[in-house]
């Protein structure tokens, strides 16, 4: 899979980072990770699940029963781990870059804010 | 009460294959019944479009043709892009053009012909993506067209005057429109950006050159027409060497607006083409460009099962060899 990820695919790869976790409790863990803003139906995730699985990013890890229930835990395979940990690089150095800019804009000689770099 | 649910969510499931259903059916079902409000005795209308959409996708992985679905935000991106420039021509070329009509010539209110309505709710898409309602707009948009055509159809050909917008430009704007609702609505403040510039410039050439009277912006269909084929001829070449599994799927998914887009150059020589000769040609270009999807997901199915022959095939060479003495 291509880097930049789509916000879906980062925030369910984020997710699972920490442990495996089922369908429910990673469509709970996106909502928060995203503060709300983004809140997965069980039928995307388990779209997006099967795909990162295809990708060999995600697997199966184990199931259990719970109130009667099958429920199957699902974990980020080390090409996963690695897929986030590069993409969380990339968008580290791009919020580097840019904090960098906001504070030391380039001031001209009238006061006005230069777009580019001095010469 | 939880059973009932269940039972209602689980009669759902029909969109997804039948592997699908027995392998996660219920996990999909359980997980809906986890996140449903208390007192909640039927799927709400955002989870039925979820299991459908969801059970389609399942349907074209099954078939190793997910390169369709991924296909589908991208290609409704230049759709929505062309449906708002078109309308933005078709708006100056008919109401800033009143040069064009006689001074007899009837109105509706300030406005020259009935299609204005649809031209506008068109042009006001870019400004309601960023709010978040972007599909919204755009099937708002395709129902006011849907409008216009009906109220084109139902008057006699006898009083088609200046007030009646032809079909040949309403019908593709339908087109592009149906593939439009699958653009991405979280992107909207990025594609109405995109959106909002080529419009503006192309409605203001549109302005500048105002097309023939006996021609209504024939040339801009057959513009709009080269630009989607190019596009997408050029997405498909990228794609293919990229490896990217969208591959010619763009392309396959404009066969039919792109085919209606021709329709005004099919017939030259007429004005305003008959009714019938549009629903024909409307009807006929769907059912090509249905064929052409079907035709491609099950030719993709096809050279996954050979595929995966030679892999066994392969294995099990590997296997004799190995156990040979």
């Amino acid at each position: 899979m291509k880097t930049p990820l789509q916000e879906p695919t980062f925030l369910i790869l984020t997710a699972l980072a920490r442990a495996p976790m089922h369908g429910y409790g990673l469509i709970l863990e996106v909502s928060e990770l995203s503060e709300g803003r983004l809140s997965l139906r069980p039928g995307t995730l388990y779209g997006s699940l099967d795909r990162l699985a295809d990708d060999g990013l995600v697997t199966v890890d184990h199931s259990e029963i719970v109130d009667g229930r099958a429920r199957k835990y699902y974990r980020l395979t080390d090409q996963g781990t690695d897929l986030l940990r590069a993409e969380t690089e990339r968008m580290r150095r791009a919020v580097e870059a840019a904090t960098s800019r906001l504070s030391r804009p380039v001031i001209g000689p009238s006061g006005a804010q230069l777009a580019g770099g001095v010469a | 009460m939880s059973e009932v649910l269940r039972e209602r969510y689980t009669k759902l499931l029909r969109w997804y294959p039948a592997a699908d259903r027995a392998e996660r059916g219920a996990e999909i079902v359980d997980t809906y019944v986890d996140l449903a409000a208390p007192g909640q005795r039927r799927p709400r209308p955002g989870d039925v479009a979820d299991l459908m959409v969801g059970g389609l996708r399942q349907r074209l992985r099954a078939r190793s043709a997910l390169g369709l679905a991924d296909a589908l935000p991208l290609a409704g991106t230049p759709a929505l892009m062309m449906a708002t420039v078109l309308a933005g021509i078709w708006l100056i070329n008919t109401e800033g053009n009143g040069g064009q009509y006689d001074s007899g010539a009837p109105m509706l209110g300030p406005f020259h012909t009935i299609g204005v309505f649809a031209w506008v709710a068109w042009l006001l898409v870019p400004a309601a993506a960023p709010a978040g309602f972007g599909r919204w707009a755009v099937a708002t948009a395709i129902t006011v067209t849907v409008g216009v055509v009906v109220a084109v159809s139902v008057v006699p050909p006898l009083d088609l005057t200046a007030l009646h917008p032809p079909l040949f430009i309403l019908v593709p704007q339908i087109g592009l429109g149906i593939l439009a609702l699958a653009a991405d609505n979280r992107r909207g403040l990025r594609d109405t950006a995109v959106l909002v510039a080529p419009a503006a410039v192309a409605a203001l050439l549109a302005a500048l050159v105002a097309a023939e009277q006996h021609h209504v912006g024939r040339e801009a269909l057959l513009v709009a027409a080269l630009i989607l084929t190019m596009a997408v001829i050029v997405m498909g070449v990228l794609f293919t060497v990229r490896r990217d599994r969208r591959a010619w799927w763009p392309a396959a998914l404009f066969v039919w607006p792109i085919l209606l887009l021709g329709m005004g150059l099919r017939f030259p020589q007429y004005s305003f083409l008959s009714r019938k000769v549009v629903v024909v040609w409307a009807v006929a270009t769907l059912i090509a460009a249905v064929a052409v999807l079907v035709t491609a997901v099950l030719g993709q199915a096809r050279r996954r099962e050979a595929l995966r022959a030679q892999h066994i095939h392969r294995l099990a060479e590997e296997a004799d060899g190995d156990t040979a003495p």
